[in-house]
């Protein structure tokens, strides 16, 4: 009877580990990795009014056995980004597999229609991971033509210096695609991707671009990045500039009073005394501007009011764009 | 002379993976809103109690020898069928789509088609062992990655905006009742025609168990994509599997979500060709 039941539990752990092999790529008919491209990253510029496509992909040679791993910059041309993939991967001998995605990159060439189709192909290819980060740069070509420096290729480099970047400076990107799309389709359409820059053969985050509708509204440094995570509520704890904020939660409220719209924005932060003030008016100098300057709700205002509150929102719903550019913000820091 | 056996516990795994077939790949559907989770906890207590009738109901009441039920057994016939076509084209679909998609729709289908026509032609408990067998390791998986995924949950995702509008409350409980509950009955007629009568509380266990574990999967998908997004997905669950990752080593681990929908899927297509069977006999008689 023991004996039974060991072996039934055996059976079980059998079946978990036997579920590894279904796992992967698997699904696809070249299951043997020397019969394709895997895609580590891919990007999409503007190149006189055609869509390109630059991917970076690693090629295994079976038959060498100095160089079994190779990476290539593969690169193809169309007017849509879809087009565009396959004629780059009509010049290969071997088929592409997306599977391994992890960084689809966008160029400051791009208008807004083009962005949007961007995201549109890659949510249309199914092989694209829903966990893949969305990354700007102005210069893609020459990014990912670079060095690696630690991984085996530059996307996975660059996903190994997002990561680091939000918990060394404690702001939050929310740029992997499923977070992109949820925040596309919130009342704001506002989201934030980490830009990154090649200087010399190094690269790394500059800051970070704010997408407004699909368009590109603003270009923030990094310090500038930190003070828009406090605002947006979207900030944890790091370091940056002079500050170092153990902790951080932006409390929300707004109030419309002849017919201007009010924002209370009550910070809480565990911050050092000396430079509270100071941090103080940074955040008031990055929000008034921010806001007044860029023809667009850069901080998803409207979709905290929509979420908090209710009243406001079927106030300014009409002219909402008016009502938030025009809005009176102000911002209190406590201690927590 | 041989014991009986027991199979209390296998009646309600299998009710329970019966529940989880229903709907664990699509919740939350495409209908997905803030109040999905709360139309999903209410339309779970409603179809609770409906149960507890049905199961009562069935015990109580003889129905082979009367001649207005043979009507109403060629009407469940039918509405069995379309479940079984239903379910079937749902598993091509998400296996032609996710799993293989460079396999033909066809090939996947015929050998899905096999594994069901041989559980179905094997005695009642290959398939209680199999669901209670099928049970333990879906269990085991759906616990396994919802807290794989947690470091990526944003608690917002499932928070109320607005005191909850009794209409929008409403419909999200009816898409509920429809979409996961209300094939569940089937599986108690499956047990008065193989088993003789239904078990009252391992039944109302397993719809427990299976409503249970049907809410961890879609918490899993809400709190990680939230509504707008899960509702914009084919298969929000196993779209939510294949983001997760575990080290350098283990990515796309789409693979697990294919069992766990397998399992549900022979289970729930084999209770049910068993159900028509068992109705078809019934008709003759």
């Amino acid at each position: 009877m023991k004996r039974m039941r060991i072996k039934k539990i055996l059976s079980l752990f059998l079946v978990l580990i036997l579920l590894f092999c279904l796992s992967g790529c698997s699904g696809n008919v070249y299951t043997q990795a020397d019969q394709q491209y895997i895609v580590s990253a891919i990007g999409f510029l503007n190149k006189s009014g055609r869509i390109r496509a630059v991917a970076e992909a690693v090629a295994v040679n079976a038959e060498s056995t100095e160089q079994s791993v190779e990476r290539v910059l593969l690169e193809g041309e169309g007017a849509t980004p879809a087009e565009s993939v396959l004629d780059l991967a009509a010049k290969l001998s071997k088929p592409l597999l997306f599977d391994h995605c992890g960084v689809i990159l966008t160029d400051a060439t791009l208008n807004r229609e083009e962005v949007e189709k961007v995201l549109s192909y890659c949510e249309e290819n199914k092989q694209i991971n829903l966990a893949a980060y969305i990354v700007h740069s102005d210069d893609i070509e020459k990014l990912l033509s670079l060095k690696p420096m630690a991984a085996l290729t530059v996307g996975y480099d660059i996903i190994g210096v997002i990561d680091r970047a939000q918990s060394l400076y404690g702001i939050k990107f929310f740029n992997r695609f499923y977070e992109v799309k949820a925040n596309v389709l919130k009342k704001s359409n506002t989201f934030l991707l980490p830009s990154f820059e090649a200087v010399g053969e190094e690269y790394t985050i500059s800051g970070s671009e704010v997408y407004s509708s699909f368009e590109r509204k603003a270009r923030l440094t990094n310090e500038q990045t930190a003070l828009y995570c406090l605002i947006t509520d979207t900030y944890s704890h790091g370091a940056f500039s002079e500050y170092k904020i153990a902790s951080a939660k932006c409390f929300f409220d707004s109030s419309i009073k002849d017919e201007k719209l009010y924002i209370d924005l009550r910070i809480k932060a565990q911050i050092e005394k000396g430079s509270r003030e100071k941090l103080l008016e940074e955040l008031e100098q990055t929000a008034n501007t921010l806001n007044l300057f860029f023809d667009s709700d850069i901080f998803a205002f409207s979709n905290r009011i929509y979420r908090k509150n209710q009243k406001v929102w079927k106030k300014i719903v009409s002219k909402e764009k008016e009502f938030i550019k025009n809005a009176h913000i102000s911002i209190a820091l406590e201690d927590i | 002379m041989k014991a009986k056996t027991n199979y209390s516990l296998h009646i309600a795994f299998l009710t329970a993976v019966f529940t989880l077939s229903n709907a664990i790949i699509t919740l939350p559907f495409n209908s997905a809103d803030d109040k999905t989770f709360l139309g999903f906890i209410l339309a779970f207590f409603i179809s609770l109690a409906a149960n507890v009738f049905i199961v009562s109901f069935l015990n109580k009441r003889d129905f082979s020898n009367k001649i207005f039920f043979k009507f109403l057994y060629c009407a469940l016939i039918l509405l069995v069928l379309f479940e079984v076509l239903r379910s079937f084209a749902l598993f091509v679909k998400f296996a032609s789509e996710i799993i293989l998609p460079s396999v033909s729709a066809f090939i996947i289908g015929a050998v899905f088609l096999l594994c069901v026509i041989y559980t179905f032609l094997k005695h009642n408990s290959v398939i209680l062992k199999f669901s209670l067998f099928s049970f333990l390791i879906v269990a085991i998986l759906i616990i396994i990655f919802f807290i794989l995924s947690s470091k990526e949950y944003r608690a917002e995702n499932i928070f109320l905006l607005s005191f909850p509008d009794i209409s929008e409350l409403v419909s999200q409980i009816y898409y509920c009742l429809i979409g996961i509950f209300l094939p569940l009955p089937i599986v108690f007629l499956w047990q008065k025609g193989e088993i003789g009568e239904v078990n009252k509380k391992a039944s109302i266990i397993g719809f427990c168990l299976g409503g249970i574990f049907l809410a961890l999967p879609l918490l899993n998908t809400l709190l990680l994509f939230g509504a707008e997004v899960s509702g914009e997905l084919s298969f929000p669950y196993a779209s939510a599997i294949s983001t997760v990752t575990v080290g350098y080593l283990f990515s796309r681990m789409d693979g697990f979500s294919y069992f766990i929908y397998f399992a549900c899927v022979l289970v729930k297509i084999t209770v049910l060709l068993g159900t028509i069977k068992t109705l078809i006999k019934h008709i003759k008689s």
